[in-house]
């Protein structure tokens, strides 16, 4: 009844379907097994091979292989361990900007802050680690719309374009819209066919054949630059191919390296002085590009990544989270912000300030309102401004941080195994198979026994013990701070046990005996300043480390180690690493 | 890290479709079908599975059994099922079926909160980024709907692919999906977005109206100019990208002209439903928000009145996710919103009783009735749609019913666990006579591997609706499931 070309891909399907009837994964289940990073790594490339086969037809490998495989390889890169070409560049694959980026970018371009990206559909959690936009669906193009409508109906145009389009010289102000706002909006000039294409629109079509008012027109304009690719995705370069050098790679313009620099350091658009730089070829080579990330890293906009990075390194989203109104009466949304607030300011303050990894984990730094203040039990103690200094030991670094612990809490208490999840993968980058179906729950809370106590069947049973063995331990390094972060010295009528164990990557575990103990030995922890250095990677590039990253990961991390670990350091090293300032050709990419 | 295999477009032709239906790689242009022929498709996916006890009806295939809640055990207190009890000759129950694609993609692993990729499709996964619990799986297809949906667009000229609705939006992540497009492109799942306010559900659909002629006319033209703008600026991008790259601008290029054709259409002559909730932010940001049922029930109202109207043929609904932890029963009762235990975790259910809580206690004596109730509110809400389909006239005298599939669903089997196996999946509506309704079909399964991969009923469906395929998603999975045909 169907033509014979599908049934013969059926059968085709078929016998790729039963290579492996069992997945690498499931088999590592079954024995007991699971834990390290092979077999996460495993799971994604082992589990399916059915849809690694080339079937000859549009896969996802080239024809002629590519001179230099390693963009696409998984990276092998540990401190002091690089391997593969030095020359390699890392893929930078196509991406639209991501909520945050587009609403303050948004901010930046109209001098305006409404919120219009809360009608976009959200980000989708990207396999970097961070959120990432998704495809544009039909709503996610209507809310673009929306977005840019709204903004151009309320735009001052006089003040925004720095000159009148219903003014006497209109067609001046057309010229001074495409060189200004439009390429401000672009991160670029527009080229000789953007501008045609724009003029047309206005000219011809909205001020002709439509016959709108020049204000209007000029509204209209607004809204297609703002909808268009130019503006929205990641890519300064426009619709022309890019050159490759003699080594493979693409050098980034100055202008792409100028959007490369924002979007890192401020999670938004270069001003006007970034894109002169770029203009005037300072940012072709490194010292240039430092000199800017430097100048960006000082701005107070710098803390708009710094909230970025952190609160998702940390996994710490706490809007419409609810704790019990029982137990936590004082727990509310202001709470929320005002610890999400704190992080940023800590982080911001910490880079801003030639902090270092040591500071990340051990600071005592506090930025506090009266609610958060009252919650750290340290309201009436001497503040300078927002910055209170603890006398006591009991708040050591980011990771006691209210908002983290929050985070990490469900709504009665705090939660050791997803504590010790958050530090192994975001914090260590280890790890950890997933769960497998069906596991029952944990005894309810009871007044005798402790959290400690009732996680202990995680640890006496397999095949749980095996993951909860590397997570557990290092959250029981928090067993004194409850749901919403405040300190207990007590717990079921004892004192709290805080001690636990942090095991690194190579499965050589550290003891602790209380939480400074835990928090010293993330400070030394090599894993730890890897981890940053892969993680900043992540954020930056909206994609995993590769094998053709690992020049670039090793030399960003050379010059952090150089500096004492300084946080600021690392990130201008990274901008000037090969991978920050070249790219690898896409797959089936036309180049000259 | 595998890539997938097929590009969006190319993808169609692997699924077993005959060669004379490749939309989206033909250039034929769409033909009118007369109204009196056209099929709808509507498909309902709901988590946390059920107590089959109670659930399941009882008899013969011709002559089965729905009881009241006074027929059941006390200890249940709820028949999940009455509100069908005088529907039953409408209705086809298929109880047995599985997501062998989905227990074939993760070695048994996979729970049924990471099922909802499965469901439609048909199809073993592919790698693509985490959806749940460091499971990095994502749909290899278009789910059916988006599948039968576009071509039917296409052919007819319809102002929408389908409907893809929510009562919630999508929380984070990517586990939030019911409809695919077909598989991920880079780090993002081809899914299309939800549509969750009902208002801007109205406005989308019969919207425009209110303005006067001439301005509706200009602000029509003044879009479309800027539409045109940038789908040829996206055109003209596509050409030199990388292939990854190349699919990402094509499917915004693509949505771009879906918004285009929304706009050249206009919903003229058509009844409007009236929307009976107040218009409230809260409901779009509120986790464990008390409108839940209250945007269910519009849904439902402006789903029905878009098939009505043939601005699109497809829908489809998630009740909300993978898990329901955001979803309370405010509207049940007290019993619903007493404080929760551990699923009151992550806050975002303001510390109550969630769905995906009762499920995993619905062992408990305490519990069981609460899950017990709330599946047989799901069902009401099958009900409601069931019946404003049946109130609703077609154009040539027969009911929107008996020209519709309408397929309830559900992720899970049971609630403590997570298995994708023995699911009662409940069908209404002949579809024009395709399915033969009023029966009880039943595989009970002892363990998984028993039951009937759900492909047959993704394949029926696809047939029914006058896109013809000889299997839908892997071709292993068998074909169309005959039985249903009578």
């Amino acid at each position: 009844m169907f033509p014979g070309p599908v049934r013969e891909l059926a059968a085709l399907i078929q016998v790729t379907r039963f290579r492996a009837p069992l997945s690498y994964h499931h088999l590592l289940f079954a024995l007991g097994l699971g834990h390290g990073a092979s077999a996460c790594t495993a799971t994604i490339g082992g589990g399916s091979p059915d849809f690694e086969a080339g079937s000859g037809s549009g896969n996802g490998q080239p024809a002629d292989a590519v001179a230099d495989p390693t963009p696409a390889t998984p990276s092998a890169w540990t401190p002091g361990n690089a391997t593969g070409d030095p020359n390699a560049a890392g893929y930078m694959p196509l991406r639209q900007l991501n909520r945050t980026e587009y609403q303050n970018a948004l901010s930046d371009l109209f001098g305006d802050a409404r919120n219009v990206a809360q009608l976009l559909p959200g980000d989708v959690a990207g396999t970097s680690g961070f959120a990432t936009a998704g495809l544009a669906s039909d709503v996610t193009v209507q809310a673009l719309q929306q977005a840019a409508e709204q903004l151009a109906k309320a735009a001052n145009l006089p003040a925004l374009f720095a000159c009148d389009p219903a003014g006497a010289a209109e067609a001046a102000c057309l010229q001074t819209v495409l060189d200004g706002f439009a390429s401000r909006a672009y991160r670029r000039p527009l080229s000789a066919a953007e501008r045609t294409e724009f003029y047309e629109l206005y000219t011809t079509k909205l001020r002709g054949e439509l016959a709108l008012s020049a204000d209007a027109a000029a509204r209209v304009l607004i809204e297609a630059i703002l909808q268009s690719p130019g503006f929205l995705y990641h890519w300064e370069l426009g619709p022309i191919s890019p050159d490759r050098d003699a080594t493979g790679v693409i050098k980034l313009s100055a202008y792409e390296v100028a959007s490369r620099l924002s979007f890192l350091l401020w999670s938004s658009i270069p001003d006007l002085e970034l894109l002169q730089a770029a203009s005037t070829g300072q940012l072709g080579n490194p010292e240039g590009v430092q000199i800017q990330a430097r100048r960006l890293l000082a701005s107070p906009k710098a803390r708009e990544t710094m909230r970025n990075f952190h609160l998702q390194w940390l996994e710490v989203a706490l809007a419409g989270t609810n704790k019990s109104a029982e137990k936590y009466p004082n727990y509310d949304a202001s709470l929320a912000v005002a610890m999400e607030d704190e992080i940023t300011a800590f982080t911001d303050d910490l880079f801003r300030g030639g902090g270092k990894v040591k500071d990340l984990f051990q600071s005592q730094k506090l930025f506090v309102t009266p609610a958060l203040a009252r919650l750290y039990g340290v309201e009436g103690m001497p503040f300078e401004g927002s910055v209170q200094r603890m006398g006591d030991a009991t708040r050591p670094g980011l990771l006691t941080r209210a908002g983290f612990l929050s985070a990490t809490s469900n709504a009665y208490e705090g939660d050791p195994t997803k504590r010790g999840v958050v530090v192994r993968k975001r914090v260590l980058c280890g790890s950890l198979t997933p769960p497998p179906a069906n596991i029952p729950p944990l005894p309810p809370p009871e007044p005798s026994l402790t959290v400690r106590e009732r996680h202990a069947m995680h640890m006496a049973l397999e095949p749980c013990k095996t993951c909860h063995e590397l997570t557990d331990p290092i959250g029981f390094g928090f067993s004194n701070f409850d749901a919403i972060g405040a300190y207990h010295a007590q717990e079921a009528g004892r004192p709290v046990d805080a001690s636990g164990k942090l095991t690194d990557l190579d499965g050589k575990s550290t003891d602790f005996a209380d939480l400074n103990g835990l928090m010293t030995a993330l400070s030394d922890s090599q894993d730890a300043r890897a981890c940053l250095t892969r993680q900043w990677l992540r954020f930056g590039f909206a994609r995993e480390e590769s094998r053709a990253d690992d020049h670039s990961l090793e030399g960003a991390y050379q010059a952090f180690a150089a500096s004492g670990y300084e946080l600021s350091e690392l990130l201008v090293a990274f901008a000037t690493t090969r991978s920050f300032l070249y790219r690898a050709p896409a797959v089936d990419e036309v180049t000259q | 890290m595998s890539r997938s295999r097929f590009s969006r477009r190319a993808l169609l032709s692997s699924l077993g479709v005959g060669a004379a239906f490749l939309p989206l790689l033909s250039s034929r242009p769409g033909f009118s079908q007369p109204l009196s022929a056209a099929k709808r498709f509507i498909a309902i996916a709901v988590p946390n599975g059920v107590k089959e006890e109670v659930y399941w009806p009882t008899g013969t295939v011709n002559d089965f059994t729905i009881p009241l809640d006074s027929e059941v055990p006390t200890a249940h207190r709820y028949s999940p099922l009455q509100p069908l009890r005088n529907l039953k000759s409408d209705i086809i129950f298929m109880g047995g079926l599985e997501l062998r694609n989905g227990r074939d993609s993760n070695g048994g692993g996979l729970g049924g909160h990471a099922a909802l990729p499965f469901l439609l499709t048909g199809a073993r996964g592919v790698a693509g980024p985490e959806i749940s619990d460091g499971i990095r799986l994502s749909a290899a297809v278009p789910s059916i709907d988006r599948f039968i949906g576009k071509e039917l667009a296409k052919r007819h000229s319809l102002k929408f692919d389908s409907l893809v609705l929510n009562p919630v939006k999508r929380f984070r992540g990517n586990d939030g999906y019911l409809s695919f497009d077909g598989p991920p492109v880079g780090d993002s799942p081809d899914a299309p977005q939800p549509r969750v306010d009902p208002y801007q559900v109205f406005d989308d659909l019969f919207g425009g109206e209110n303005l006067g002629q001439g301005e509706f006319e200009l602000l029509r033209k003044k879009r479309k100019s800027v539409l045109d703008l940038v789908g040829r600026q996206l055109q003209g991008w596509s050409a030199n990208l990388g292939k990854d790259d190349r699919e990402r601008v094509s499917a915004h290029l693509e949505s771009v002209r879906a918004l285009e054709r929304q706009l050249d259409n206009l919903a003229t002559g058509c009844v409007k439903p009236a929307l009976a909730l107040e218009r409230d932010a809260d409901y779009l940001t509120d986790n464990g928000n008390a409108f839940i049922d209250q945007l269910i029930k519009a849904q439902i109202d402006l789903t029905v009145a878009a098939l009505a109207c043939d601005l699109t043929r497809v829908a489809s609904m998630l009740w909300m996710d993978q898990g329901n932890g955001r979803l309370v029963f405010h509207w049940l009762g007290d019993e619903f919103t007493k404080p929760g235990t551990d699923f009151a975790n992550q806050g975002e259910n303001r510390g109550l009783r969630n769905h995906h809580e009762i499920a995993h206690k619905d062992g408990q004596a305490e519990y069981q009735p609460l899950m017990n109730r709330g599946c047989q509110w799901f069902i009401e809400q099958y009900a409601y749609l069931i019946t404003r389909l049946k109130e609703t006239k077609d154009v040539d005298g027969t009911t929107l019913l008996d020209n519709s599939a309408a397929l309830f669903t559900n992720l899970q089997r049971t609630g403590g666990g997570h298995h994708t196996d023995n699911l009662p999946w409940i069908l209404a509506g002949s579809c024009g006579g395709y399915f033969s309704t009023g029966r009880f079909l039943a595989w009970p399964s002892g363990k998984p591997g028993d039951s009937v991969p759900q492909n047959g009923v993704l394949a029926a469906i696809c047939n029914a609706m006058d896109v013809p395929v000889d299997h839908y998603g892997d071709a292993d999975y068998g074909g169309e499931l005959s039985l249903l045909r009578g």
